[in-house]
């Protein structure tokens, strides 16, 4: 994890913080850590120490405490990574489905290593079984499902991706 | 109700796990998370057992003993159980027992030989795990880490400070601080005792010798005023490393990083070696018997009611004893300890510090006020059970004059300026007085008249809910021992105590060393003799002593910034015509004021007694010969004695000293009480710039201030705080980081940190050095100014 | 047990229409008809209750207790805070059915959580996502949630009762431990996922340290009509210990892959028709019926067995969570228990010693055999791993990776034999995973 100066948490996510806050009995903060690495990531694209730092200081934590939540939870991400995170399934069901090709292809089209990152992609080494076996094989990219890949929709979905400004 | 372990029949109570039972029937389960004063982790898996009727081994620790039931510890399964979790602990532990300093002392080496397979089947890499610093008392080796998690537990259950966390998940979990953060809680090295493989070690001890080598000595800390017990380990006449010594009374399993670590002094450079001697103007080392002639010599000379005697309250009381009866007898009734003291108004009827309840029945309290006491790193054991108090839902409310950082949370915290603690106290004496005009018992109580004419109509809310806590069955007041130089202290603690009779709360009067209740037992004071009667003679209180320009001084076990009246007392020094030190350790300047210095045995090199704040008399034993030349104190006083020619048995042993000040003194009954007609209070309208802190708690006496590790494990106490309001007031430009701060004719240049945390109008410096002192006294005028 | 079904009839019955996550469309199928009967009548809970048992539902998550005998070990009489949480933490290899649910028929679970929050005393109820659900499902569950509460379903005095139940959506962050149910409670109250040791049971001390009950998202779905239909109209469908339906999920070399929810007991041929039976037309040769954690089962024998709780422990497995991974005569063993054990060594917390040491362990013995370097000693040092890690842990992790090493090692031992015998070069050609994803990135998990 890197270490770095400050960080403010924005009026927005701060109410949101809140709101989230109220669906747990009044002394209990620390129910509001993922949330809030969520919302902090969603911006951010990866969690640095002040965000750790600014997430304890505004829920009156200590910072080891969320920093073991930030560093326990595969999906947040505590080293820098690109713009677009893709996790291809590798489990059994994709895996007996040819997501190992997929994958390939993908380390191919994209000039990455699974596990790397480039500035705008970051090909996530997905370890966990992401629930659509039946649409096997499949990809989520930034949390979207895309299911029974082929290298088509492959290029398609990446297509849209080099477009979006 | 009953369960049958190994086929023995064992009694147990509701709630009682299966290794609680067992290890009360002497039956051994094997353990690793499982630490009686932590909570159930149950992950380490070494205690399987087999419960009859189970198919699947039981975790011993976790699982509740159940009525009727059957359990064995070495049957097949459960050995087998055993077996297993020691070869998956030893996948990924380092087979470096020969350079570990846990070594021989070790919870898995020795797990192993009992549990496990003789040969590892696992041959693939080993886990490595990188070491971070996390500060100079404990040194780690995380690779031998196996996540029992205790260290983790001990955090946040008993300091009441997480700092270590598991980070990760499965086999790459690393348990570490945040970042680069050091480990900053005044118990830490607790975890070092803990851990039961070699991954976190005594860091000044690291690799400097083997546990089969050291020979152990129970010995009484020197440093709180609690008497924690703990064991010096000693290699080659020297103190190895120290660790808790069990009692359920007063530390429990645990002592202070303070008490681990101080041990370290023993070698400072500025240790007296060889007595000295001023000889034509010059400092020379000289011969035992020469000092001694030397001393004789002068005291036949000196004018005996223009000499003083000050000792320390760290040493023992057979040297308190010694001391005073050596003086008195050479006429000389100066005799004072209390240094750090700057007020002695009433000191007739004064009380010294005390507790009224024993200090393990703190965590029944149910309320508990803090009157300015930095108490989590002053006193920490107290503040362990504060916190169990606290943890027991015990309310705790603090009057402050910084927010101190402690160990469990405030109900109520006021952060007023040091010079309205007298008023806010007296706020809640108003306050009582008006809520308890029904109590029958207090009908005999009156309020002297001087404390009347302030109460001036109530309005704070903090000081309704603080005084009505109190009204609590079961609560107690402590009285911080930073208040001793605060110049209202003697008012504080007479208000303290009028708050206590209206509350019918117990009192603690705090104090910041090892030994003052032995201090004023043994009458090392002008006004009182043994026994704390009223003394014969009367002499001159210290600051007096002080100030009056005595010709000859005698100090004993005593840095010269231990004195409040330290400028002062550096003048008359030089002034006198003959100052004689009983020192172990001298700094190069302060040696120039004297004319002989003894040197003398640190209580590790001594036997002796301490008297802590519970009356409890505990002696121990000699840790190591006196190392150099110096010697035991009780020695050189009664070599002294002897020389001035009272008729004392030539055979005379320590023993027969102990017996001596333990028939004189134990069962005496002492004054003990604050009478208050003739207590006058006069508010006094102080509002100039304060300088307010105390010592800083690694620098309270002559051997915490010369250990090095603890010493480095702040970096910023050499810091002065203030708040913004103050600073702009003072027109304090923020970009400069440094300031000048002036008091008198002198000034000193500082780092300056803006601190939310220091009251209004006070400019907060921990003393952590000499130029502190240097500088001026505490609670005295200051000026800050820019560069 | 009736002989005749309709698929899809319980927790799928909205899929059959255009809109199935729609307030609208659940409504209009009778849905939430038997929320409000409960408010307006107010049975006693114990009522619902014996019903649940009566029905003879067992927990769709994996486990498959009693769900009734679950909700009954909530001691009613207390007065303490009571908790429902909905695990929809769905990340079992192989399952996918949850998911279906959450974003075909959200209402279903919703009015099922209410039920359920009524029958226990609960005023609060949680339903945990797990974190990849982020966006698509996450959002059509939260949407439906909205629903409800503008229909005044839930909230503060339902419908002027004086029932009061609040149900809040959360959100996971990736770990397959957060599934076990103690993990959850852990991870709701904002901690690592770490699960808790038992005694006690979160019936007794759960969530905040209050009794709590945790149910998986298909148990719950079942409710609403279970209570409206009556018990005896669910155990008319199954078998006697095995009532009602279940959704399974199933996957792998079929050419029909897909949920299908059809009553217990179904022989497993007729559910291989209904995924369209094997791709390519090939041979069957080995299943996972109920998800990775559970053992293998030769094709021939599944083809045997029916697709019940004890019809499939029979054939040695388990019906776990319903994940029905299909394999074909060409799959690689080693091959599919590498990419498992590597699965179980980085989802394992690290908490406890036998499944922190010991998923470690068998995936590098696995690794070791698979890249050709393997040797007899380590096929049998792989045999006697999950033997000890089994049985020894705080939560079933620990046998869920233990289990289908077990059986992959006894019903394939060859498979394992050929690579340790087999020269390396051959190996170096043989097909798909020819190049095991590098070791060394393995071991630093991020
Ligand atoms: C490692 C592990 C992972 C689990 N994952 C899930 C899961 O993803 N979803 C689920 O519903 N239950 C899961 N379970 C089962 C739960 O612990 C629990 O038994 C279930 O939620 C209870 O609900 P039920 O009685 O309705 O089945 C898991 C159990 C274990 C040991
Ligand atoms: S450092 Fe020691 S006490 Fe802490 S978890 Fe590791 S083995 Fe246990
Ligand atoms: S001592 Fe019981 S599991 Fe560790």
């Amino acid at each position: 994890m890197q270490e770095n100066t400050s960080y403010n948490i924005s009026s927005e996510i701060s109410s949101k913080i809140n709101k989230w806050l109220a669906k747990f009995p009044i002394d209990q903060k620390k129910p509001a850590i993922i949330y809030a690495l969520h919302l902090i990531q969603h911006e951010t694209k990866y969690i640095k120490s002040e965000h750790v730092n600014a997430v304890a200081d505004f829920l009156g934590l200590k910072k080891i405490d969320v920093y073991e939540v930030a560093s326990f939870y595969s999906m947040f991400e505590t080293e820098q990574v690109g713009k677009h995170t893709i996790s291809v399934c590798t489990n059994v069901s994709c895996m007996l489905n040819g997501s190992d090709e997929i994958l390939k292809y993908l380390e191919d089209k994209l000039k990455i290593k699974v596990g790397d990152s480039s500035e705008k992609y970051f090909l996530k080494d997905e370890r966990e079984c992401l629930a659509a076996c039946c649409g096997a094989p499949m990809m989520q990219v930034n949390h979207k499902y895309y299911e029974n890949l082929t290298k088509e929709k492959i290029d398609s979905i990446i297509d849209g991706l080099e477009n979006e400004r | 109700m009953k369960i049958k372990i190994n086929n023995k029949e064992c009694a147990f109570s509701q709630g009682e796990t299966l290794i609680q039972v067992a290890d009360r029937n002497g039956i051994h389960i094997p353990r690793f998370c499982y630490h009686e004063k932590l909570s159930i982790a149950a992950n380490c898996r070494m205690c399987l057992v087999e419960q009859v009727g189970v198919n699947k081994p039981q975790p011993a620790c976790s699982t509740p003993a159940m009525e009727n039931q059957e359990y064995f510890t070495k049957s097949d399964l459960a050995v087998n159980s055993q077996k297993n979790t020691m070869e998956f602990l030893l996948i990924n532990h380092p087979l470096d027992c020969p350079v570990c300093d846990q070594g021989g002392m070790c919870e898995l080496q020795d797990q192993a030989l009992m549990h496990g397979r003789v040969k590892s089947r696992y041959e693939q890499e080993k886990r490595v795990v990188l070491d971070h610093y996390i500060g100079p008392l404990i040194k780690t080796n995380m690779t031998r880490c196996i996540h029992c998690t205790r260290c983790v537990r001990y955090g946040e259950e008993i300091a009441g400070i997480k700092e270590f966390g598991a980070i990760g998940r499965g086999e790459s979990m690393e348990i570490r601080t945040y970042l680069t953060s050091a480990i900053n809680s005044p118990m830490s090295g607790n975890m070092i005792d803990i851990c039961p493989v070699g991954a976190l070690n005594a860091a000044p001890s690291h690799m400097k010798g083997r546990t089969w080598e050291l020979e152990e000595v129970k010995y009484i800390s020197p440093h709180d005023c609690v008497g924690s017990n703990m064991n010096l380990h000693i290699l080659d006449n020297s103190i190895f490393r120290v660790v808790p010594h069990e009692n359920k009374k007063i530390n429990e399993t645990w002592i202070s990083d303070r008490d681990r670590f101080s041990y370290e002094a023993m070698e400072h450079k500025d240790r007296v070696r060889k007595p000295i001697a001023k000889i034509n103007g010059r400092h020379m080392e000289v011969e035992w018997e020469q000092a001694l002639e030397i001393i004789k010599n002068n005291m036949t000379d000196i004018d005996s009611s223009s000499t003083a005697g000050f000792i320390s309250a760290s040493s023992t009381v057979e040297e308190q004893y010694l001391f005073q009866k050596w003086l008195r007898e050479n006429n000389i009734f100066n005799i004072d300890h209390r240094v750090s003291q700057s007020n002695f108004d009433y000191d007739e009827e004064d009380i010294f510090p005390k507790i009224d309840i024993p200090i393990k029945d703190i965590e029944k309290c149910k309320s508990i006020l803090l009157i300015d006491s930095n108490i989590t790193y002053e006193q920490p054991i107290l503040s362990h059970k504060i916190r169990k108090a606290f943890l027991n839902d015990a309310k705790i409310n603090s009057i402050h004059t910084y927010n101190y950082k402690n160990n469990f949370d405030l109900k109520n915290s006021l952060l007023i300026n040091p010079n309205y603690l007298a008023e806010t106290l007296i706020d809640i004496i108003e306050y009582l007085s008006i809520i308890t005009v029904n109590d029958k018992t207090l009908k005999k109580f009156i309020i002297p008249e001087s404390i009347k004419k302030n109460f001036k109509g109530l309005t704070n809310n903090n000081i309704i809910e603080v005084s009505n806590d109190l009204l609590h069955s079961n609560s107690i007041i402590f009285l911080g021992s930073n208040l001793k130089n605060h110049p209202d202290f003697q008012s504080l603690k007479i208000l303290t105590n009028i708050i206590s009779i209206y509350t019918k709360s117990s009192t603690c009067y705090l104090g910041d060393t090892s030994n003052e209740a032995g201090a004023w037992l043994t009458g090392c004071l002008p006004h009182r003799d043994i026994g704390n009667i009223s003394a014969k003679h009367h002499g001159l209180n210290i600051k007096d002593s002080i100030i009056k320009k005595l010709d000859s001084y005698i100090i004993y076990n005593l840095d010269l910034i231990d004195f409040y009246y330290y400028s002062e007392m550096k003048k008359s020094l030089e002034s006198a015509k003959f100052v004689l030190g009983f020192q172990s350790f001298v700094t190069e300047e302060d040696k120039n004021l004297y004319d002989v210095i003894l040197p003398l045995a640190t209580s590790f090199e001594s036997p002796g007694t301490f008297i802590n704040i519970e009356k409890e008399w505990q002696s121990f034993a000699q840790g190591c010969l006196p190392h150099f030349d110096s010697k035991e104190g009780w020695k050189i006083l009664t070599k002294l004695r002897l020389e001035s020619g009272v008729q004392l048995s030539n055979s005379l042993d320590y023993i027969d000293i102990l017996n001596e000040v333990d028939h004189e003194i134990r069962n005496i009954k002492s004054i003990e009480s604050n009478k208050m007609e003739n207590f006058i209070f006069d508010v006094k309208s102080n509002n100039y710039l304060t300088r307010t802190g105390g010592n800083y708690c690694y620098f309270i006496d002559n051997i915490t201030r010369r250990s090095i590790s603890l010493n480095t494990v702040n970096k910023n106490k050499n810091l002065v705080c203030v708040n913004k309001k103050t600073l702009e007031q003072n027109n304090i430009d923020l970009e400069k980081k440094k300031v000048i701060l002036k008091q008198g004719e002198k000034s000193l240049l500082v780092k300056l940190s803006v601190d939310e945390n220091v009251s209004d109008d006070c400019i907060y410096i921990s003393n952590s050095n000499k130029e502190h002192f240097e500088l001026g006294k505490q609670y005295q005028p200051i000026t800050i100014e820019n560069v | 047990m009736k002989d005749k079904f309709n698929i899809n009839e319980l927790c799928y019955s909205t899929l059959s229409s255009d809109s199935p996550n729609s307030y609208e469309t659940y409504v209009s199928q009778g849905g939430y008809v038997t929320w409000k009967k409960i408010l307006k009548e107010l049975p006693d809970k114990k009522e619902i209750i014996n019903s649940v048992i009566e029905s003879g539902l067992r927990g769709r998550g994996g486990a498959g207790f009693s769900t009734g005998r679950k909700w009954s070990f909530i001691n009613q009489d207390s007065d303490a805070i009571k908790y429902l949480v909905c695990n929809a933490d769905e990340s079992e290899p192989g399952t996918c059915k949850d998911r279906d649910i959450l974003r075909y028929n959200p209402h279903a679970l919703i009015e099922g959580m209410l039920i359920a929050s009524y029958a226990i005393g609960a005023e609060t109820a949680y339903c945990y996502l797990r974190g990849e659900f982020i966006d698509d499902v996450y959002t059509s569950f939260k949407n439906a949630l909205k629903d409800a509460y503008q229909n005044k379903l839930l909230g503060k005095n339902i419908l002027n009762t004086d029932i009061c139940i609040e149900l809040h959506d959360l959100i996971g962050a990736g770990a397959y431990i957060v599934g076990e149910e103690t993990a959850m409670l852990e991870s709701i109250e904002g901690k690592k996922g770490f699960p808790r040791y038992k005694p006690p049971f979160p019936a007794v001390k759960g969530l905040f340290g209050s009794p709590t009950i945790i149910n998986n998202v298909e148990t719950l779905a079942s409710i609403p009509k279970i209570i409206g239909k009556g018990p005896d109209w669910f155990s008319s469908f199954g078998t006697k210990d095995s009532a009602g339906f279940k959704c399974f999920s199933v996957s792998g070399h079929v050419n029909n892959p897909g949920n299908f929810e059809i009553p217990l007991g179904t022989p497993f041929k007729t559910l291989l028709e209904l995924a369209g039976g094997m791709k390519d037309g090939k041979k069957l040769k080995a299943v996972i019926p109920g998800g990775s954690s559970v053992p293998v089962v030769p094709g021939e024998i599944m083809l045997e067995t029916n697709m019940d709780y004890e019809s499939i422990a029979k054939s040695g497995s388990l019906l776990g969570s319903g994940a029905v991974i299909i394999m074909d005569e060409d799959t690689n063993m080693v091959e599919v228990i590498h990419r498992i054990a590597r699965f179980y060594y980085s989802e394992s917390c690290g908490q406890c010693t036998p499944c922190r040491e010991g998923t470690g362990w068998m995936f590098k013995v696995i690794d070791k055999i698979l890249k050709g370097k393997g040797t007899l000693e380590d096929l049998k040092t792989l045999e006697s791993i999950p033997k000890m890690i089994s049985g020894s842990t705080i939560c079933a992790l620990g046998d869920a990776a233990a289990m289908p090493v077990e059986s992959f090692v006894t019903h394939y031992k060859n498979e394992f034999l050929e690579y340790i015998k087999l020269p390396t070069e051959k190996l170096a050609n043989n097909k798909s995973f020819s190049e095991p994803l590098n070791n060394e990135f393995i071991l630093s998990r991020k």
